[in-house]
């Protein structure tokens, strides 16, 4: 039952080829029925897993890769199915309203519930495997997702950017996971949980860690991957609201909180996550407040507000994982509302450009208190959600497990990021609805506020103030049993709206006071920014020089490589046979040269030795082909004179009969065949082939003397011929009593191959004949 | 050396395929022009039958002939594998016989040959049969490379086929006459007593390194790959698909069967060179399909990289390995054909091989699209179709033995291996068809063919359990390491 729960998305899409026509615009609804169902479903689960009981259940799928598709359903589990499901519902009732007929709905809904089913599955599963396969999954449906407009050359840069980081990361993380699994032997995340000890102190710790970090941080955008994220805004808004902030860039989250028991609470853990997720925070806030565009100013938002996750979970304490876990759902919330009003500004106005944009509170009221709840919310403003969260953070900061230079240097990053948080969450709602309108010529189509599209936000908005001013009301229910999840133990902390007057308090007063002095000083701020961070040198620039250094290197290599001549593939060849026979040649001590096994040679030899080597000169550099044939003849002709000399007249007589027919028949053919071309090749190729050509040929020699000194089998086999021809085989001369006695079968059959040859030649021939005789 | 009756009863299937191809070929000669359709047919159903057959020696673990031959699951296996290939390549391969004026059966009893010779190769226990077997393999293969020789780039691969393919056979002959110098023996279940008593002498090792070369030819490794572009891009498609797939394996199948069964001794020293060739083949196959617009050319250097992706099974030198090898092996058969069987489709129709010409595919003809798309995926080792799990298997299998950086260098490129994958789907998915496009007409038999390959990838990708059951079992029983 629990597995079709989760599988329901995708059995949805199969529905939606046959809803499309009927319902049009309005099959938004149909597609929000299913999310509303399953948020349902799995707030039922509610009571039993907040008793600390998580639900499990077990299905085998592929026993001998350790892949069963086994569910687990604890607190932290449940935190992100209820988000994922809740907001999707909103999301989905906010683009009814949000795209308009001409738009290909089929896809766009199909590609949302794909999102939505692989996403249930990342956060459900109990199975590593089975987790990467779904996290893949989500990869790829961003990647159609944020290419939605693909007609667009910007969408589909924005959607290969986030999909080659993304699966890097993922690709990076199962090779963490594989490591995992050689430490423990096991793919089940409850397995490993349970070894968490072995884990930690193995060899391969260190390097699973980051790799499965590697996964995390690319996928929740945390510096340096996060450039994906802003590029990533070309998606349709109720996109980027739900999977660019909401929901799939918290599954980086999801893995850290939920391998925290098995890999966290080490110096190794607190350092590199923590550090990333505070380096985060601070870098995307400070980018934050130079981005004109409303949606950049958003994806930085949330690269800074997921690093001040991830840099609870680094904290690993028990505060800082409820924090983490309550954090998470605030964003979620007020995020998810803030994409929403951009969406609706966008839509009403035609821009996002907050350079443009002002005064719009007038044209939209509740639009604008929306936003400024929400924004404030974020800001960390007291009786709203995100200052409770913020608080906690801030008390995680000052308690830190590690000492040494973080336990002052954390809590300052802290301050310092929500001091920018501050800034832009300001500026977002007083620039945009507040003052006055910059640009006459944009305003809003229509007064008043959009309420199909509005709803979402305001419900959104509205948990905003309950949890500020009630945080009890998910304590029980949500963070805590998320944060058990997370600790592996029961986490007990109070949330609560009012702590007494102490740091943290402090912290946030500092935060409040210098932010409003920033908010107020925004040109200088800006500019500041502006000056530190130039379009000259950034991240961005690295990945698109690394493409197309990718491309570059690839293409030398084909161009190098892959001329289409058999000469330059040769030289490739030769080259590796050089490197690899000559090395293990010389490595190895193969070479064995000794001059007791071979023959004398005497002035006879060494003059005929010469004329080879000029015979075989001639053949490469004599200019026409008549002349290297003539030439490669010669070569042949003295070859029969070493057999004379070493006083084998057959086997000369045999040579001079195939070089003569070799020759003729170079002749015949190469009349047909065109002048040997001159081709200018470069001075320095050439040396290059020669070398290589030479040390081909050395190397042979090398091999051929080395061979025949090594007489490994004793006696040599020569030795019994000599001595058996005679008696066994009645004949004096040996080669020719091999051939007829001891090899007798082995002849025949060579003959009876050639007659057949010769057979077909025959036809052929005749063939041929006939038909030219017709033709007459 | 004793030559039973029984023995020759193990070898029915090959002995099946040597009738096939020869009565292929009387009854191209005998039958007139205007019927020569039937041939493909009678092909596929002897072939079938022939598959079939293969059933019965699932238990077999024999060495026949004194050692010369050897029926095992390993043999077996790859039996299916050629046999797989060859009924797909001659179903998907009909519309192009068709188009042929004349040497219509002589196409198909080539093929089977071919086959053959595989299979011999595959099955050979000894040096001399498993060259006589490659032999058979490299020059039925150069008359079906060069078969259009009205067409000069198919009369270039032909060449270029020849010079290369004698070439290394060379190397590998003149490899396996180190080995038999030094061993004394061509038998190559007999080897391993012997080299224990010689030892690793230098020259012994050079006759490995030779071996590699020669087998690195086969299944085109670097540095020894370059003739497969030219001859992928020049052949006939079905002949490149069957060249890419099968003959590759078949060189596989022999190389693996002499480095673990002849030399597992010696894997010291071969180990390094084998990771050196496995390792600059994966990154260099990988990195050189970028650029390719041809689509033949980039499934060419694909499969110089999946090549090197197999090999992780032999580096691995351990059963798991070996049954990744062979996992990996079946489903890129699939994976493979059926990428080509599109590319033969859409040439036939449009006459282009261009990846630009694939713009908008998936809106004239969404069936081919969607082949083409899910085959890709698979090579590319995307879940759920096939390729993951196998090749996250051989990946397991290298980390296993401690090569870790081999396993990043196969993750690594395989990222950029989804980088031009995606090249191709981008342009069926995301361009906008031709304005003259119209829907290609596919035929039943070629339909029949794409079909068995995407169910396939996609049925082992969701449910790969028997399958790889099945070869691991067989990689046990191969080499229980």
């Amino acid at each position: 039952m629990l597995l079709i729960a989760i599988l329901l998305p995708f059995l949805a899409v199969f529905l939606l080829p046959f809803l499309v026509p009927v319902l049009q615009r309005k099959v938004g609804w149909a597609v929000a029925l299913v999310p509303l169902f399953l948020f349902a479903y799995f707030a039922g689960f509610i009571p039993q897993v907040a008793g600390g009981e998580p639900v499990i259940v077990n299905y085998q799928w592929v026993p001998q890769m350790g892949i069963d598709f086994s569910i687990y359903l604890d607190g932290l589990a449940l935190l992100f199915a209820l988000l994922i499901t809740g907001l999707g519902f909103f999301v989905v009732s906010y683009a009814v309203g949000y795209l308009g007929e001409k738009e290909n709905l089929g896809n766009f809904y199909s590609f949302i519930l794909l999102f939505m089913g692989s996403m249930l599955g990342v956060v459900t599963t109990g199975n590593l495997l089975v987790l990467y396969i779904f996290w893949e999954l989500t990869s790829v449906t961003s990647f159609l997702l944020i290419g939605f407009w693909f007609h667009r050359e910007i969408s589909r840069y924005g959607a290969l950017k986030s999909m080659l980081i993304t699966v890097f990361g993922g690709l990076a993380m199962l090779a963490g996971f594989i490591f995992l699994y050689l430490i423990t032997g096991s793919f089940n995340i409850r397995d490993i949980i349970a070894q968490g000890s072995d884990v930690v102190a193995h060899s391969y710790y260190l390097p699973a860690l980051i790799l499965i970090l590697l996964g995390a941080f690319t996928k929740s955008a945390q510096f340096p991957f996060h450039i994906w994220l802003p590029n990533a805004m070309e998606a349709p808004t109720p996109v980027s609201a739900y999977l660019h902030s909401a929901t799939m860039v918290k599954a980086g989250l999801y893995l850290l909180a939920r391998l925290t028991p098995a890999l966290g609470g080490t110096p190794e853990w607190f350092y590199l996550v923590s550090g990333v997720g505070l380096l985060t925070l601070c870098y995307g806030s400070f980018m934050a407040v130079r981005q004109t565009d409303l949606k950049a100013f958003l994806a930085f938002s949330t690269i800074s507000q997921l690093g001040l996750i991830t840099a609870l979970f680094g904290f690993s304490t028990k505060l800082a994982v409820a924090a983490a876990a309550f954090h998470i759902f605030n964003h979620a919330t007020f995020k998810g509302a803030l994409f929403m009003v951009v969406g609706i500004v966008d839509h009403e106005t035609g821009t996002r450009d907050i350079r443009s944009l002002g005064g719009l509170r007038e044209y939209m009221p509740i639009t604008a208190i929306v936003a400024g709840v929400t924004a404030f919310s974020m800001a960390g403003i007291p009786l709203l959600s995100g200052f409770v969260s913020k608080e906690m953070f801030f008390t995680a900061s000052l308690a830190l497990p590690m000492a040494g230079v973080a336990q002052w240097l954390f809590p300052a990053m802290a301050v310092l990021g929500s001091i920018f948080t501050f800034m832009y969450s300001m500026m977002l709602v007083f620039n945009v609805f507040g003052g006055k309108s910059k640009d006459p010529s944009i305003r809003p189509h229509h007064q008043g506020d959009n309420w199909s599209m509005l709803w979402p936000p305001v419900i959104l908005a509205s948990v905003n103030i309950i949890i500020g001013l009630f945080p009890g009301l998910v304590e029980k229910i949500l963070v805590l049993p998320a944060a058990s999840g997370t600790w592996g133990a029961p986490v007990v902390e109070h949330l609560a709206l009012w702590h007494g007057f102490n740091t943290p308090l402090l912290m946030s007063a500092i935060v409040i006071l210098v932010g409003f002095l920033f908010f107020r000083g925004q040109q200088a701020v800006v500019s500041f920014v502006e000056g530190v961070q130039n379009h000259r040198f950034n991240l961005n620039v690295l990945y698109d020089k690394s493409l197309v250094w990718l491309n570059d290197v690839a293409t030398w290599l084909t161009v190098k490589q892959m001329t289409g001549f058999l000469r330059d593939y040769l030289v490739f060849i030769f080259l590796w046979f050089a490197l690899s026979v000559g090395g293990t040649l010389i490595l190895k001590g193969g070479l064995n040269l000794t001059t007791l096994d071979l023959s004398p040679v005497g002035p006879y030899e060494i003059a005929l030795a010469l004329i080879i080597v000029g015979g075989a000169l001639g053949v490469v550099f004599l200019p026409t082909k008549l002349a290297a044939i003539l030439s490669l003849s010669g070569v042949g002709a003295v070859v029969v004179l070493f057999w004379v000399n070493l006083r084998a007249p057959d086997l000369a007589l045999t040579q001079l009969i195939v070089e003569t027919v070799s020759t003729i028949l170079f002749l015949l053919a190469f009349a047909h065949l065109p002048e040997l071309k001159k081709e200018v090749v470069a001075k320095s190729q050439k040396l290059v082939n020669m070398i290589i050509a030479g040390a081909s040929g050395l190397l042979i020699t090398l091999l051929m003397v080395s061979g025949n000194a090594t007489g490994l089998f004793d006696p040599i086999i020569a030795d019994y011929y000599l001595r058996e021809s005679l008696p066994l085989g009645g004949g004096h001369n040996v080669v020719n009593v091999v051939l007829v006695d001891f090899r007798g079968i082995d002849t025949m059959g060579e003959i009876t191959v050639i007659s057949i040859a010769a057979l077909a030649v025959y036809s052929l021939v005749k063939l041929r004949l006939g038909k030219r005789g017709n033709a007459e | 050396m004793q030559i039973q009756l029984a023995d020759f009863a193990l070898m029915m299937p090959e002995i099946a395929t040597a009738i096939l191809a020869i009565g292929l070929l009387i009854v191209g000669l005998v039958v007139p022009r205007e019927q020569a359709k039937g041939i493909s047919f009678l092909t596929v159903a002897g072939l079938v039958g022939i598959w079939l057959l293969n059933f019965l020696y699932w238990h077999e673990n024999a060495s026949l002939f004194g050692g010369i031959y050897i029926v095992d699951p390993y043999t077996v296996f790859f039996r299916f594998l050629f046999l797989t290939a060859a009924i797909i390549v001659a179903l998907a391969a009909k519309d192009y016989v068709n188009t042929l004026e004349r040497n219509q059966g002589e196409f198909y009893a080539l093929l089977v040959a071919a086959t053959l010779g595989m299979m011999i190769l595959a099955g050979a226990g000894d040096l001399v049969t498993l060259y006589i077997g490659l032999e058979l393999m490299t020059i039925t293969f150069v008359i079906l490379v060069g078969y259009q020789k009205k067409e000069a780039k198919s009369s270039e691969a032909g060449v270029k086929y020849v010079i290369l393919g004698a070439m290394s056979s060379a190397v590998l002959l003149y490899g396996l006459s180190l080995v038999f110098g030094f061993t004394g023996t061509t038998i190559i279940a007999d080897m391993v007593p012997r080299l224990t008593l010689s030892g690793a002498s230098p020259l012994l090792l050079l006759g490995i390194v030779f071996l590699v070369a020669g087998f690195g030819f086969k299944v085109s490794a670097v540095p020894f790959h370059m003739w497969s572009p030219d001859i992928y891009e020049g052949a006939p498609t079905p002949v490149t698909a069957f060249l890419a797939v099968a003959s590759k394996a078949a060189g596989l199948a022999a190389f693996v069967r002499v480095f673990l069964i002849a030399l597992p001794e010696l894997q010291p020293y071969w180990i390094t060179i084998v990771v050196v060739l496995t390792a600059i083949t994966v990154v260099v196959g990988n990195l050189i399909a970028i650029p390719q617009s041809n689509i033949k050319r980039m499934l060419a250097f694909s499969s110089v990289a999946q090549a090197g992706y197999i090999l992780f099974g032999l580096v691995a030198f351990s059963s798991l390995g070996v049954g990744a090898l062979l996992f990996h092996s079946i489903l890129y058969v699939f994976a493979n054909i059926g990428a080509f069987a599109v590319a033969i489709v859409v040439k036939n129709s449009t006459g282009s091989d261009e990846i630009k010409d694939y713009s908008g595919l998936a809106q004239t003809s969404p069936f081919l699209a969607a082949v083409m798309l899910l085959c890709l995926l698979s090579l590319a080792g995307i879940p759920p179709v096939a390729g993951f799990v196998s090749k996250f298997y051989l990946f397991m299998a290298v980390i296993e033995k401690g090569m870790v950086w081999l396993a990043f260098v196969g993750i690594m490129m395989s990222m950029v291996s989804v980088y031009y994958y995606l090249i191709v789907a981008k342009a069926m998915y995301l361009g906008t068809p031709n304005r003259e496009a119209k829907p290609i007409s596919v035929s039943a038999s070629t339909q029949i063919a794409l079909v068995i390959c995407l169910v396939a990838v996609i049925f082992f990708g969701v449910y790969p359990t028997p399958l790889l059951d099945l070869a691991m079992n067989v990689g046990y029983s191969f080499f229980p390491f």
